[in-house]
């Protein structure tokens, strides 16, 4: 909010320069966020919490300088004009009937005669323009000045328009329609509330005025309308209506029920003042609600409790007194009954915290608190910071996207998957929660290449979110929220450079590091498979997934060409993701060791042609379920393909190496065993080169 | 042939081969001569075995079993002198074998030192071009930023807890002392749920708080590190989705002093013992008394600058007194326990402390800027 430093000073007489005064004032809680000099003015921004619908005017705010500044503050009272009322009584221009009391607890109206609608004096409209406030006329004007002085908003209405001399605060008719102020025609919800004539609404009750009833040159006879209407309705309509006035900004904050009159009566006797009106005797006043403020009950023990230190009865008063609380000593206690416009006292806490805030935060002395019980990490951390040194170790940088995504991306890369959905989404591409990692990943790899970056290699560790859908007639739906690995990755796995050619990233690089992934984790058994081809994400000659238990703990392969191309991307992707939270609970690899044999390992190589139909899995269970006590480990030294071997075939150099740990081979154990591995190769359709 | 005065090399050479007789001398001390100038002879061969070929001559001139000068030393002179001779003979014989070999091998190590190091030349690199990249991956400034300031607060006996991001009305809003259409969820744009009836994504890490509290009995300290969500259109200062460490403590007897000492630690443990902190009263609704933690300028040293509008001072947390509607909400009496709780934007702290200037850099994935943060 926006005051001006002239006008603050015309309640409190402070001798504090204008930065003073913002230190004062931000210390005390009102943060000065900026400070303007305009002419012989300084207008100084604030930044008002919500909780503080009495600091939304010059009054107020000054109220808050002077307690902490240690300045009395003058009352409004004091600087009203006279007033002089006609001998015509208002009621008799003017009925009101509040119709819904629950929502307008008090109605308060003047009404003026013989008003010459002109352009406000300079005075005035220097102060509101100086404040980016737009000026109209002056009975319009006035409403907006007294806003600005006081808080309370009012609203003029052109007498002479509003039917049947009537007032009526009810709820909207179905259907009703108000042309407001804004040239908006806004249709009416039964739940607004409304400022109705005879006939028709003519201001949304506290939002904004009507059109039609609007003051204007024509104007001679003006009621004035000051109320009080209940914060949520308010807020509903506005939201409802997308309307933000600052007659709305107040009333939904909460404003003073006590100032009603205040307002009416100031604004009439400058009406009086400055346009001439005649002013009708007696303010219309409907108080369907007779506020009482309550009292609170302040205990020294409880503010030492909170806040420390001893702070002198005497000192805990003047402040409470000061923002205009009544205190009642007792004991060792006070009975403070709050002022009218201060609804977010209520609490002994609220109590304490004004008397800290205006005794100062920075005197209270700080400690740091002895503490005697454990700390605790998260059982998933250090999995998490061994993945991420893994990871980084091999080259991949983290990367944290939007956890968002377009329902298409989704459905196309995590078919059968059911998202959940925004019901009020930024936007289409932002429209649910990711079901999977990879769409963010393929944004964040895309945005790369198109920067000109290349070789990339990316992970994230975050979360997917799912939900499953009533079937069978079980209304429940259930929701979920799981931590994934995502890898991504593209171009070369070493790029070339003055000593050494480029290798491209291939699907054995993605490979790598998953089963790098997988051994550091306490995986039971990890079963590596060709994924089912309804799962068709991927390549479908490069892709793979690996279960454990029959749960799938992670899908990899080179993206499919077809989704490749409609993601625009010009070179093979590959992608891998793994359900961390699932891994992640079965926990690292415990730590221990096998002590090396002492004795000499012995190797042979064979070589041999097979058909491409025999894969590498077969040849490895084979030779497994010889179970040759002598072999330590079996490895694919060369695979070739072209060249000399006809199409369809392949040429695979093997490597067996023998030892044991209790002795030295001898020769013919070696040759037995190599014999037998022959012997399967050729079982399995090999053939010896 | 006798000997008498200097003889040349090749003179003492043709006396090699002659027979003792011939060589015909008269006392034993005139050996010490002959075998001076036989030593001259080997120091002068040997200066000059500067290749293979001319080791292995000298090899064979001197040592051949055969052919060899000592050879035919031993054969003409040791064997043929008389017994008065044969001593001295033998010393000296003895003494030039020693030079010969001693020659070769001091020639041989200069030969396999002048090969090595021509071999080491040809395979001098040229150190100045770079090396092969090792390819280490960066950490994330949000991933680096919120470690470090979970790391303070464990140094300070606050352990780390975590909730979800799908949250309930009650514990995102209404648990939190913020009932339905308070105006306080004006500065929460919240994102709703459409399959989810009452679900949204939470706006803090402050829900974790109950969670914990519901869960856990006091006393307790806590940090919950977290994503959270606001409907904010993406500008280089709002993201709809950021990062929180939210915190609190809740013990027998905690004041607003102990928040500030704890507070005032975290600040100058993360920006240095230089940083200053002030607390100036705020608006939480679940805290009260609630404060707005600023940390002393550090970029201008309070001078004023860009960075801190000219105020000397940074917003970086806001914090408060633990609000008895919060101790009802989960069931603990207010008058029996206190606490502080606080919460601070990650995102913020990180733009502060490497000076970003639009916060849509983090979620870009951009490697040249992620880069950077290599360790």
């Amino acid at each position: 909010m926006l005051v001006s430093l002239q006008w603050l000073r015309e309640f409190v007489a402070t001798d504090r320069d204008p930065e003073g005064v913002s230190r004062s004032l931000t210390m005390a809680g009102l943060a000065v966020e900026s400070r303007q000099t305009v002419e012989d003015d300084v207008l100084l921004e604030l930044d008002i919490s919500t909780n503080r619908p009495d600091c939304l005017s010059h009054h107020g705010v000054a109220r808050e300088l002077g307690a902490a500044t240690a300045q009395t503050l003058r009352p409004l009272e004091a600087s009203r004009g006279p007033l002089q009322e006609s001998s015509t009584p208002a009621s008799s221009r003017l009925q009101v009937e509040v119709a819904a009391p629950e929502a307008c607890a008090r109605y308060c109206a003047r009404v003026l005669e013989d008003v010459h609608i002109q352009p406000s004096p300079s005075a005035v409209a220097q102060r509101l323009k100086r404040l980016g406030q737009r000026t109209i006329n002056n009975a319009a004007d006035l409403t907006n000045y007294v806003l600005q002085e006081m808080g309370q908003p009012t609203h003029a209405f052109d007498a002479d328009l509003l039917r049947g001399e009537r007032i009526i605060v009810r709820y909207a008719h179905p259907g009703e329609k108000l042309l407001a102020l804004d040239d908006v025609e806004y249709t009416l919800h039964p739940e607004d509330l409304v400022i109705a004539d005879a006939e028709r609404p003519v201001a949304l009750a506290g939002v904004i005025g009507g059109k039609e009833t609007a003051i204007s040159g024509r104007t001679r006879r003006v009621v004035l309308e000051s109320a009080w209407f209940a914060p949520l309705g308010i807020r509903r309509t506005a939201q409802r209506h997308a309307i933000r006035t600052d007659a709305s900004y107040r009333f939904e904050r909460g404003a003073d029920p006590l100032a009603l009159a205040v307002a009416a009566d100031r604004i009439a006797a400058r009406l009086q003042q400055q346009a001439g009106a005649t002013v009708l005797a007696g303010l219309i006043d409907v108080s369907p609600r007779v506020f009482q403020s309550r009292s609170v009950l302040l205990r020294a023990t409880s503010l030492h409790r909170l806040l420390g230190v001893v702070i002198p009865a005497a000192q805990v008063e003047r402040y409470l007194t000061a923002l205009g609380c009544l205190c009642q000593a007792d004991s060792d206690s006070w009975s403070v009954t709050p002022p009218s416009w201060r609804p977010d006292l209520r609490g002994e806490a609220d109590l304490i915290e004004e008397v800290a805030r205006l005794h100062g935060f920075d005197r209270f002395p700080s400690r740091l608190p002895a503490f005697s019980g454990a700390v605790e990490n998260l059982p998933t951390a250090e999995m998490e910071s061994r993945v991420r040194r893994t990871l980084r170790g091999r080259g991949y940088a983290e990367v944290i996207a939007l956890t968002f995504a377009a329902r298409e991306e989704c459905e196309a890369l995590a078919p059968g998957v059911v998202p959940i959905a925004m019901r009020n989404p930024l936007s289409e591409e932002a429209a649910v929660l990711r079901t999977t990692p990879l769409p963010s990943m393929l944004h964040l790899l895309r945005n790369n290449l198109n920067r000109g970056n290349s070789n990339l290699r990316l992970f994230e560790l975050g979360k997917v979110y799912t939900r499953t859908v009533a079937q069978d007639g079980v209304p429940n739906v259930t929701f979920d929220e799981t931590t994934v690995l995502c890898l991504g990755a593209c171009g070369a796995a070493e790029a070339a450079t003055w000593a050494s050619p480029e290798r491209a990233y291939d699907f054995f690089d993605l490979k790598g590091e998953v089963e790098a992934l997988i051994q550091g984790v306490a995986v039971p058994d990890a079963e590596w498979r060709r994924p089912s081809p309804e799962d068709d994400i991927f390549h479908p000659g490069r892709a793979a997934e690996v279960r454990c238990d029959g749960t799938r703990v992670a899908r990899l392969g080179q993206l499919h060409p077809e989704l490749a191309a409609g993601w625009k991307f010009k070179e093979p992707v590959y992608l891998a993701e793994l359900n961390w939270e699932l891994l992640s609970r079965l926990g690292p690899r415990p730590a221990g060791f096998v002590a090396p044999s002492r004795f000499p390992a012995s190797e042979r190589d064979f070589s041999f042609q097979f058909s491409d139909t025999v894969e590498w899995v077969e040849i490895q269970q084979a030779i497994s379920a010889l179970q040759l006590p002598t072999l330590n480990l079996l490895q694919p030294r060369e695979v070739f393909r072209g060249g000399p071997i006809p199409a369809g075939e392949y040429s695979l150099l093997l490597r067996a190496t023998f030892q044991r740990r209790d002795r030295t081979l001898r020769e013919e154990e070696i040759q037995h065993a190599a014999e037998l591995i022959i012997q399967t190769l050729t079982h399995l359709g090999g053939r010896q080169r | 042939m006798a000997v008498s005065g200097e003889l040349g090399p090749s003179e003492v050479l043709a006396l090699m081969v002659q027979p003792w007789a011939a060589v015909g001398l008269a006392r034993p001390e005139q050996l010490d001569t002959l075998f001076e100038q036989l030593s001259d002879l080997v120091r002068q061969q040997a200066a000059g075995l500067t290749s293979e070929e001319a080791l292995r001559a000298f090899r064979d001139t001197w040592l051949a079993r055969k052919s060899g000068h000592l050879t035919a030393l031993k054969d003409n002179w040791l064997g043929q002198a008389g017994p008065a001779w044969k001593r001295p003979l033998g010393q000296g014989l003895n003494a030039l074998r020693a030079q010969v070999e001693a020659s070769l091998t001091t020639a041989t190590d200069r030969l396999k030192t002048a090969a090595a190091t021509r071999q080491w030349d040809r395979e001098r690199a040229d150190i100045s071009l770079p090396g092969r990249p090792a390819r280490l991956g960066p950490q994330h400034p949000i991933r680096q930023m919120t470690e470090e300031i979970v790391a303070i607060f464990n140094r300070l006996g606050f352990s780390v807890g975590e909730g979800p991001e799908i949250e309930s009305e009650y514990y995102n809003f209404e648990a939190l002392n913020v009932p339905a259409s308070h105006p306080a969820r004006d500065s929460h744009d919240t994102l709703y749920l459409a399959d989810l009836p009452g679900m949204l994504l939470r706006t803090h890490t402050t829900s974790v708080q109950i969670h914990t509290l519901e869960r856990r009995p006091p006393p307790l300290r806590l940090v919950a590190p977290g994503k959270v969500y606001r409907r904010d259109a993406p500008d280089a200062t709002h993201s709809p989705m950021f990062h929180q460490v939210d915190g609190v403590a809740v013990d027998r007897d905690l004041t607003f002093g102990d928040l500030k000492g704890t507070l005032d630690y975290f600040a100058r443990a993360l920006f240095g013992t230089s940083a200053s902190t002030r607390f100036r009263p705020s608006f939480f609704p679940f805290t009260e008394p609630s404060a707005e933690m600023d940390v002393s300028c550090v970029f201008c040293r309070q001078a004023g600058c860009r960075i801190c509008k000219q105020s000397g001072w940074i917003e970086i947390l806001g914090c408060g007194m633990i609000h008895p509607a919060v101790f009802e909400a989960v069931h603990l009496d207010a008058e029996q326990w206190s606490g502080f709780a606080f919460g601070l934007g990650v995102e913020r702290v990180a733009m502060l402390r490497y000076d970003v200037d639009d916060i849509q850099r983090f979620y870009s994935g951009d490697v040249r800027f992620l880069d950077q943060f290599r360790e």
